[in-house]
């Protein structure tokens, strides 16, 4: 390949058919990945199920005409019944806005712990593997370290020994998930790295910024987007955990977790404050994980096989 | 009598994108303790068609559509069923590949490997198969085989696992080796060592050797007779002399135009333009006319060439592909 | 391998050190003590029992108090109960091992032979069926699944009791609730692993010598294939943990996961500790065995360290 013989000419360059545009800014990656997407039916259906999630919990509570935190120890434990199409709970609270509410904070911790473990997993791997060398082998060996040390139990000592805020959660749950994003981002950046066409790039006497900005982040971007997505479930998980345990957010405020903790205390005579909130939490996870495999099926045709 | 006589092989894969062609109607018979060569660029169907005999197509997507494979006269490999193959595949019929660095199982010790290769198809003890191993590794010239034989691997450099490979292929006197690509993954000092044994061992146990290679000069001093393949189908196919003195397809014209010699140093190497074709879309004529930047009559483009009979051992496919002539096409470099 | 093996070890130890040190310093500047959680006592009591147990030490003559302690095998008296840590442990701990042992029993049992034929029979129903399974079990959370099986096996089948750990029967369900999740894991990662392996060359080379598809799986895929499942079992172990905090709250088993957890409410402070060095000793010991097989398992590792 050389240069000096393609660039005076590349003005000349006869139609071919394609949008050359597209190819040069990136955007055939994500156009051709959507395309995968659409064909995949489950990973589409997925995402259909999570937009209706967020909708149902965001704007729901808004059109229940019911409030979570208002109690009426006249109507506690109803069955499902007009007025009240999930029932109530022990407190007489209306248990459809309840799941509604619940939903917020399952999806919202989920969401911003993602972003928080997000930033700090990127900035960390992508760091190590350009700089490299000895700064590289300290940081990864730091990681290393971390993960050897058994986090749940870690969190659930947090949760209990200090004051229980929402804070508190998010950076708990950040601080334990950005480890494997920094891993993948490294790795990531490092193969690119090597690859051809970088060292093509730097051969060409582009600047390193233009490097990263061009053919780095771009390249990376997948990887993250993929793994972001199979985040969010799993931080949901640990938050419902914590919730179940206790430990999570704080009545009166609910959330997927503590809801269904209410319902396996009473599954002897309540079953349905257990399956609605189950039904809600499994499927969003469902979703959440079909979505993230479809996605990278669709970002990485190689992986897709098997 | 031939040992193998394979004719009007068809072999396709059933994919996403389509039914790929691979292997289309090729034939050719080898006798005992002979050598031939089948040539082609990567996707010529010359590995496919080899493993269509050996029943090593993964089915599906693969699948046989035709022709027969009668070997020693008796069993048709293509329809036999996977028991009566079995005893065949690695007895009678074994077959080397072209990466030893993959083709060992990185996880068990190569006397396991070896002695697996005997242990399938006789009742033999572990003691005299572990001796017949050791022997083995010594007779392709493996120094202190006794205490390397229980090594893995990756303990040995490519070479010496190519060795290894062949050790393991010919330890059951097969009739037939059929060595794919056997030297393409070595360092070129190595590659004339490995031929060199293949045809010590063939002589020794009085096997026939099929030899698959894009590399012309590979089979150059090996064969006995030469099978050129391009797109799924046989273009030319004659004894070494017919092929290298009087070659007449102009697939194998251009394929020994690029093979590099040492007198042209300081000469810029002819290459084939273009691409092997797209096997998923049915060609109806003949392929080679139709690869970009080669010129041709145009008279067979639509109607598929026959092959015409040259001599006694010589046929070649029509073609009125013309290439340019050998000065103009490296003054154009 | 005694050189590695010895590496390794002293790492372990390094690292329960360092869990060891963290906890005990995080319990010790969380706020509140052993005595303000939930009983009002007056204050002359509580300075007497401070007194007595030594917290009004400075916390570094404490933690020194503590190490030479724990140097003898004591973990210390606790704080809300009148059994010592050790005794608690020694009735605790046997509970949980068997529930964990259990749990790990069916994970494998059922995930390994799904795994493999699910990559044996790649793409067909014995492939598809079981891995969507597989993948609404890895969606099943602990505190989803344990209540929904005592609710259809306990309260309406009537099988099993619904809480307790006093027959054999009752081992059922909370092992079941955690080991079936790992199943599903491990199913998955099996089909991984044995697909790797089986688009290897060698396989071919295998089915050249003539060798049946059934000696193919068992002597040339199984040892590779299944490397990543015991690279998995540090990580299950780990989550196993977790999953009895949460089973053993559910069908109220007597073991070690729920004294952590109201140990850890309570601030028992020499509670917490024990349980967690216990917690940390059993993870790492762990860890240490899976790198012992996986050198063992793939030859290349034990060339590579000699």
């Amino acid at each position: 390949m050389l240069p000096s013989r393609v660039s005076p000419s590349s003005e000349k360059l006869p139609d071919l058919g394609v949008d050359l545009d597209a190819i040069e800014s990136g955007t055939s990656l994500w156009k051709d990945a959507w395309l995968r997407l659409r064909k995949n039916r489950l990973a589409l259906m997925s995402f259909w199920v999570l937009v209706f999630m967020v909708l149902f919990c965001f704007l729901g509570p808004f059109f229940t005409g019911q409030d979570y935190r208002t109690n009426n120890l006249e109507k506690t434990l109803l069955s499902p019944q007009a007025g009240h199409l999930f029932g109530t709970d022990d407190l007489g609270r209306d248990q459809l806005t309840r799941v509604m509410v619940g939903g917020r904070v399952s999806l919202g911790v989920g969401i911003i712990a993602t972003t928080v473990s997000l930033l700090i997993g990127v900035a960390y791997g992508a760091t190590a593997a350009y700089v490299g060398g000895k700064a590289d082998a300290v940081m990864m060996r730091f990681v290393d370290v971390l993960y050897a040390l058994p986090f749940t139990i870690f969190v659930i000592l947090l949760m209990t020994l200090f004051e229980r805020s929402i804070v508190l959660l998010f950076v708990v749950i950040g601080a334990v998930e950005w480890l494997t994003m920094a891993r993948i981002v490294r790795g990531q950046v490092l193969s690119i790295k090597q690859q051809e066409f970088v060292e093509a790039a730097v051969s060409l006497g582009y600047s390193s910024g233009r490097i990263i900005l061009r053919h780095i982040i771009p390249n990376v971007l997948g990887v993250v987007v993929v793994y972001a997505t199979l985040t969010v479930p799993a931080v949901m998980l640990l938050e419902s955990f914590l919730s179940f345990l206790g430990l999570g957010v704080q009545p009166p405020m609910p959330s997927w977790g503590s809801l269904i903790k209410l319902g396996a205390d009473n599954i002897q005579l309540y079953p349905h404050l257990l399956v609605i909130p189950a039904v809600f939490f499994s499927l969003t996870l469902f979703s959440l994980n079909f979505l993230g495999d479809g996605l990278r099926d669709a970002l990485d045709p190689r992986s897709s096989k098997d | 009598m031939a040992i193998l006589e394979v004719s009007d092989l068809k072999t396709s894969f059933h994919t996403r994108n389509g039914i790929v062609r691979a292997v289309d109607g090729v034939s050719f018979a080898v006798e005992r303790g002979e050598t031939i060569g089948i040539v082609g660029e990567s996707g010529s169907g010359k590995s496919v068609s080899c493993y269509s005999l050996m029943g090593l197509i993964p089915q599906p997507p693969g699948r046989i559509e035709g022709g027969t494979a009668l070997f020693d006269g008796e069993t048709d490999l293509l329809r036999c069923g996977e028991a009566a193959l079995r005893t065949i595949r690695g007895r009678r019929i074994s077959m080397i590949f072209q990466d030893p660095m993959t083709s060992l199982n990185p996880y068990l010790r190569v006397s396991t490997q070896i002695m697996e290769a005997l242990q399938m198809h006789s009742t033999i003890t572990r003691r005299e198969a572990l001796k017949r191993a050791i022997t083995a590794l010594e007779e392709v010239g493996i120094a202190e085989a006794a205490s390397r034989v229980q090594s893995y691997p990756h303990e040995f450099s490519g070479g010496m696992r190519q060795r290894v490979m062949i050790a393991m292929a010919m330890i059951t006197h097969p009739d037939i080796l059929i060595a794919d690509e056997p030297t393409t993954a070595l360092d070129v000092t190595v590659q004339a060592q490995i031929l060199e044994l293949i045809r010590e061992r063939q002589r020794a146990n009085n096997s026939a050797v099929i030899l698959i290679t894009h590399d012309l000069g590979v089979v150059a001093g090996m064969c006995d007779r030469i099978t050129v393949m391009y797109a799924g189908k046989v273009v030319e196919c004659g004894t070494a002399d017919d092929i290298f003195k009087r070659a007449a397809h102009p697939y194998t014209i251009a394929l020994q135009r690029s093979i590099p010699s040492l007198g042209s140093k300081g000469k810029p190497l002819y290459t084939i333009p273009g691409l092997p074709p797209d096997l998923s879309r049915p060609i109806p004529g003949d392929a080679f006319a139709l690869r970009e930047g080669i010129r041709s009559g145009g008279k067979w483009l639509t109607t598929p060439p026959p092959l015409r009979q040259l001599s006694d051992t010589h046929w070649v496919r029509e073609s009125d592909v013309i290439l340019p002539p050998l000065e103009e096409v490296l003054h154009d470099c | 391998m005694f050189k590695f093996i010895g590496k390794r070890l002293i790492q372990s130890v390094l690292v329960i050190f360092v869990i060891i040190t963290v906890t005990f310093f995080m319990v010790r500047f969380a706020p509140g003590d052993p005595f303000s959680a939930e009983r009002k006592m007056p204050e002359f009591i509580k300075q007497r029992l401070m007194e007595h147990y030594g917290l009004n030490d400075p916390v570094m003559v404490q933690y020194a108090n503590y190490l030479k302690q724990l140097v003898r095998g004591d973990l210390g008296p606790s704080f809300t109960e009148t059994r010592s840590v050790n005794q608690i442990l020694a009735n605790s701990f046997p509970v949980s091992l068997e529930l964990g042992g259990w749990a790990l029993l069916i994970a494998l049992g059922i995930g390994l032979p799904v795994g493999v034929v699910a990559a044996v029979f790649r793409n067909t129903m014995a492939d598809y069926v079981p891995m969507s399974v597989a993948m609404i079990g890895i969606c099943l959370p602990t505190f989803v699944l344990g209540p929904i099986l005592a609710m259809v096996f306990g309260v309406w089948l009537g099988w099993f009791n619904v809480s307790g750990w006093f027959v054999t029967a009752d081992r059922v369900l909370p092992a079941f609730t955690i080991g079936l999740v790992y199943a599903a894991l491990i199913a998955r990662i099996t089909r991984g692993g044995m697909l790797e392996v089986l688009n290897q060359d060698f396989i071919r080379t295998a089915l050249a010598k003539g060798v049946p598809f059934g000696r193919i799986v068992m002597v040339h895929t199984l040892k590779g294939g299944l490397l990543p499942v015991v690279s998995f079992l540090g990580p299950a172990l780990a989550g196993i943990i977790s999953g009895s905090f949460v089973v053993e709250t559910i069908f109220q088993i007597p073991g070690m996961g729920r004294e952590f957890v109201s140990s850890a409410f309570d601030r028992d402070y020499t509670l917490v500790l024990g349980t967690v060095i216990l917690y940390a000793a059993l993870i790492t010991t762990a860890n240490l065995l899976v790198d012992v097989v996986q050198v063992i398992l793939n030859p290349r590792l034990r060339f590579e360290d000699s």
